[in-house]
């Protein structure tokens, strides 16, 4: 029995250590390729969808860092908008540079991030979604229909675009020619929320945070205090996306209510995360890296019936509900797991076999 | 290990859900280091009682103090860094984390760093003989070792009152007596425990003292032989009719 136990944590930790090699060198090959992908690519409409998959990637994984701790938000776009609308706005009327403008997005969705998410996320079960959702609704009618606040310009229903500088060569405030700039940007963004949340999965937080979205109360019996922890990971979640707006704002070189505040597009956060796998870190990349290309697609050919991507979205999110909650990451995970435990048992078979 | 020390003082306490009065001015005592088994009829109160001290409920009336601390109305997770963990009736694992890793989220609460909570949460699944199964996850254990899963995450809080609500409910008697034989080892270890339990010889075998709960009250308490032969503990369980009879 005991020695039976010892050879299975053998492998367990051997299965463990190959796995682990194997995930560093896979992203390194990953930064590597994403480093380079630029100079091999050279096709602008190849590279806009590139640069929209890492978009939907970053605010998905922005996204996840909430839903880590077992709470949806179906209302993503009001903080998306809220950092676009913050940059956007200083810069135009105040001529600030929409870098410094990242911190000030990020800070006014924390400021936002409060007020809904303090009260809500006390609560058990859905509110904290309902509210979201809600809340992004407001936030898009507030934005469609207001002119300026005192002395803000807000631009009602056509938002507020961006002139271009120096024809788009202009660095300082944040503005590039062709792709590459904006691709570098997001692609090191990405990099960032996806190295801080396996970090954060790494230490007590994150623990913390699996506890609570696994049983609340027994979370609370071991001294956990949940909706501190969970108001932490919405707070987080609600900087970088403000951040991750900033990025939407200047890429589209314009502010538009109906897109970047829309529902449509707060769902597509949603769903690009509960596609990919929401309780874990790379899942809403992989979401996001499945479905952009997919939904491109369906726009070209689908064109003619404006609503179809819609039905599409809603039928995929069902199906993954029911069939697959742990998303393409639960495969992924699964199938690696099984991989590498066969592997090291056939190493240690080989081993006793020789030493026979 | 008993000592005359007082750690846990339940006085006057009362809890009502709407019209139902389920503990109905409760006293309860504990020394450090003292293992008392509470005991009582279905509906008696006893989960409740649990839930009044952990902070899962404030009491409509009463004072439940701990270590010189007014605890009642207290956040579970406050009182619990005070030194109170609890355990579940029905079992409430981590399903998605491994033993280990359920036993190190409590480990956290006094010690901050992964590392160090993963080494506690290692030497308490060896305490337990859980060994076989640490790398398992929740969903996959048995019953038993769920039960003891919860013990071990109660112990790795580092806290010295612990509240274990059934954790022999549902096992077969070998699995009991494992159960039994960690209860043993952990309360020599100094802790002192609250143990709310159905089998009365398993409770009798184990605690030195034991209280007996009624339809809210304290009926009777003492040692398990002076409880056993109260008449009015046979009442309690099987009706006075029963009690009469067997007089």
């Amino acid at each position: 029995m005991n020695s039976e136990n010892t050879t299975q944590l053998g492998l367990e930790e051997a299965a463990r250590r190959s796995r682990r090699i194997v995930g560093i060198v896979l992203a390194a090959v990953l930064i590597a390729a994403g480093l380079a992908l630029p100079f091999v690519v050279r096709d602008p409409y190849f590279m806009s969808v590139v640069i929209l998959c890492l978009m939907m990637g970053y605010l998905s994984a922005t996204w996840g860092i909430i839903s880590q701790t077992g709470q949806l938000s179906f209302g993503h776009s009001a903080f998306v908008g809220l950092g676009g609308y913050t940059s956007t706005i200083l810069y135009t009327q105040l001529n600030v540079t929409p870098w410094l403008g990242i911190l000030a997005g990020g800070a006014v969705a924390v400021l936002f991030g409060v007020i809904i998410g303090l009260p809500t996320l006390r609560l058990r079960g859905v509110y904290f979604a309902l509210a979201t959702l809600a809340f992004a609704s407001i936030l898009q009618i507030v934005a469609l229909t207001t002119l300026r606040i005192g002395p803000i310009v807000i631009g009602a229903s056509p938002g507020i675009q961006i002139n271009l500088v120096n024809s788009g060569d202009a660095p300082q405030v944040f503005q590039f020619q062709g792709k590459m700039g904006y691709y570098y940007v997001i692609f090191g963004m990405l990099c960032l929320v996806l190295l801080l949340s396996f970090i954060l999965n790494r230490i007590r937080i994150g623990y913390y945070w699996r506890a609570i979205r696994n049983d609340e109360d027994a979370a609370e019996s071991l001294g956990i205090n949940v909706a501190r922890y969970r108001i932490l990971g919405f707070l987080l979640s609600c900087f970088l996306t403000g951040a991750g707006g900033v990025f939407y704002a200047q890429y589209l070189l314009a502010v538009d209510p109906r897109r970047i505040l829309g529902l449509g597009f707060s769902t597509e956060i949603a769903l690009m995360g509960i596609v990919g796998g929401w309780q874990s870190v790379f899942g809403p990349v992989i979401g996001s890296a499945v479905l952009v290309p997919i939904s491109e697609f369906l726009r070209a050919r689908l064109s003619a019936i404006p609503q179809m991507t819609t039905v599409i979205y809603g039928l995929i999110l069902v199906v993954f509900m029911v069939f697959l909650p742990q998303g393409i990451n639960g495969l992924i995970v699964k199938a690696v797991k099984e991989l590498s435990t066969q592997a090291s048992r056939r190493r240690r078979h080989r081993v006793e076999k020789t030493d026979a | 290990m008993l000592s005359d020390e007082l750690i846990l003082r339940v006085h006057d306490v009362a809890k009502a859900f709407g019209g139902l009065v389920a503990v109905d001015h409760a006293h309860l005592e504990l020394h450090r280091g003292q293992l008392i088994g509470l005991i009582g009829p279905n509906g008696a109160g006893k989960t409740t009682l649990f839930n009044l001290i952990a902070g899962y409920y404030a009491p409509d009336a009463g004072t439940i103090t701990f270590e010189g601390h007014e605890i009642a109305g207290m956040k579970p997770y406050d009182v619990c860094r005070l030194g109170i963990a609890r355990t579940f009736q029905t079992t409430k694992p981590f399903l998605e984390c491994t033993t280990i890793e359920n036993i190190l989220v409590g480990a956290l609460l006094r010690e901050p760093s992964v590392k160090k909570a993963e080494s506690i949460a290692e030497r308490i699944v060896d305490l337990l003989d859980l060994g076989a199964v640490a790398q398992a996850r929740g969903s996959e254990l048995s019953v038993p070792n769920r039960k003891l899963l919860e013990v071990g995450r109660t112990i790795a809080t580092g806290s010295t009152l612990l509240l274990l609500d059934e954790p022999m409910a549902g096992l077969v008697p070998t699995e009991k007596e494992q159960v039994l034989k960690v209860l043993r080892r952990i309360n020599a270890d100094g802790r002192s425990i609250i143990i709310v339990e159905h089998d009365m010889r398993a409770v009798m075998s184990l605690c030195s003292h034991i209280v007996l709960l009624d339809r809210g009250k304290v009926l009777l308490e003492g040692t398990p032989q002076q409880v056993t032969e109260d008449p009015r503990a046979i009442a309690a369980y099987l009706g006075d009719d029963y009690a009469a009879a067997s007089n």
